[in-house]
């Protein structure tokens, strides 16, 4: 059965000064090809023992996980959700590194250990003394969206009263290189990025509550522009809202005519042009949607939105016309 | 010795990431895997170590008991590769 989903407690850390709950006062501009995190002093939040042997994206997400749960009031969790195309892209490359450089001996344990996907979801747990479900998506561009649609499952079985969930993905020297080559990454044109966002959802809202997650949903290889539409139809429908309520779109698209078409009362910001392209870059519009409905002024600005009262928000990504998303917030009287 | 010592030093710090540490915070003659040794070294840092021995001097440890002889102190460690180095 649907129930209300409430975001309780949020950590992004991103290419923006985004880890303290809200927008820095300085919007970060692309310049080149990629972005890359602003990353806080790990040492607050991480034992040094255990630090030395996390990569980057490691430590966001423990970092970003450490910042949600202490937003939250640290509510007892029950799973640990993360989504991950990338995954633990640094310490991959290392490992596959010294298989090269060494003729497939010398492996140390480390980088292996450190560089399967659920690396991040695991540490959390460890950290957290929390073993409880534990999942991490690796469904490519839809990888939070996956773990965000687990969580609202086991919210709606009754399976679950809060949830961490979270939506990471690195960059790193060699995958840039990489990206570039495949033209997926292009100064001025196409410009990647990387970020760790992680949310505690909640059933019950709470004094600290951003907004109500009112409906996510994906689709792939969508048949035409209409199929897509009345999937966000359905969504609007469920949440009991239709198209001309939704006062912001978030979109992650160049071409934004379906989005144009459909919610003709919204403004449109498009929210890559703060953290650039990656598979989980989703995340991070969620976690700056839900700090513009608590009120933070300095989002609103960086996105350039004009709106007085912001109630509804949709965040759409279509992915090369292979994995479409859609999350849906709603603003909450806190 | 005392060179192989400060070689040694600078080998662990890099394979065991051992973040702020320098070469000279580390006593050569402090057992390495105390539970009062500042550096925290644990018993992947122990793999690390047999990793380290392989590829840098060419040494192969074969038993566990034998490891733990071995790796008391950075001391040992320097002893046993001057023994056994080929």
């Amino acid at each position: 059965m649907k129930k209300n989903i409430y975001i309780n407690g949020l950590g992004n850390i991103s290419p923006q000064e985004t880890f303290y709950q809200a927008m820095g006062e300085t919007v970060v501009k692309a310049e080149g090809a990629f972005m890359t995190c602003q990353e806080p002093n790990y040492k607050e939040f991480i034992q040094k023992k255990l630090l030395r042997r996390m990569s980057r994206i490691v430590r966001m997400g423990l970092a970003t996980a450490h910042k949600a749960l202490e937003d939250a009031s640290h509510p007892p969790l029950d799973a640990i959700i993360s989504g991950t195309a990338w995954g633990c892209v640094k310490d991959t490359e290392k490992f596959l590194e010294t298989i090269i450089e060494h003729n497939e001996a010398y492996l140390t344990p480390t980088a292996f250990v450190q560089s399967t996907h659920n690396t991040v979801a695991g540490q959390i747990a460890l950290l957290q003394h929390c073993n409880c479900y534990n999942m991490s998506y690796v469904q490519g561009n839809v990888s939070f969206e996956s773990a965000l649609i687990d969580a609202m499952l086991l919210f709606y079985d009754n399976k679950a009263s809060n949830i961490l969930v979270n939506g990471i993905d690195e960059q790193t020297e060699k995958l840039g290189i990489l990206l570039e080559r495949l033209q997926c990454a292009k100064a001025g044109e196409r410009v990647m990025g990387e970020g760790a966002a992680c949310f505690i959802l909640g059933a019950e809202q709470t004094s600290n509550t951003y907004a109500q997650l009112t409906g996510a949903t994906m689709l792939y290889r969508p048949k035409d522009k209409t199929s897509v539409k009345e999937s966000i139809q359905r969504i609007l429908e469920e949440a009991n809202l239709d198209a001309q309520a939704i006062d912001l779109v978030l979109t992650g698209n160049q071409d934004q005519s379906l989005e144009k078409e459909l919610c003709t009362n919204a403004e449109f910001s498009s929210y890559k042009k703060l953290c650039g392209e990656y598979p989980t870059s989703t995340a991070f519009a969620t976690a700056i949607a839900a700090q513009l409905l608590k009120g933070d002024p300095s989002t609103k600005k960086a996105l350039e939105i004009n709106k007085k009262d912001v109630q509804h928000i949709l965040i759409y990504n279509n992915h090369q016309d292979v994995n479409h998303s859609i999350v849906l917030l709603s603003k909450v009287d806190n | 010795m005392e060179e192989l010592i400060e070689k040694l030093k600078v080998q662990i710090i890099k394979q065991l990431n051992l973040e702020d540490v320098e070469p000279s915070e580390i006593d050569p003659s402090k057992m390495l895997f105390d539970e009062d040794n500042e550096l925290g070294l644990d018993s992947i840092d122990a793999l690390e170590l047999i990793v380290l021995l392989d590829k840098e001097y060419n040494i192969k440890i074969k038993s566990q008991e034998e490891g733990k002889s071995i790796f008391q102190s950075l001391t040992t460690m320097a002893e046993y590769i001057l023994q056994h180095q080929q």
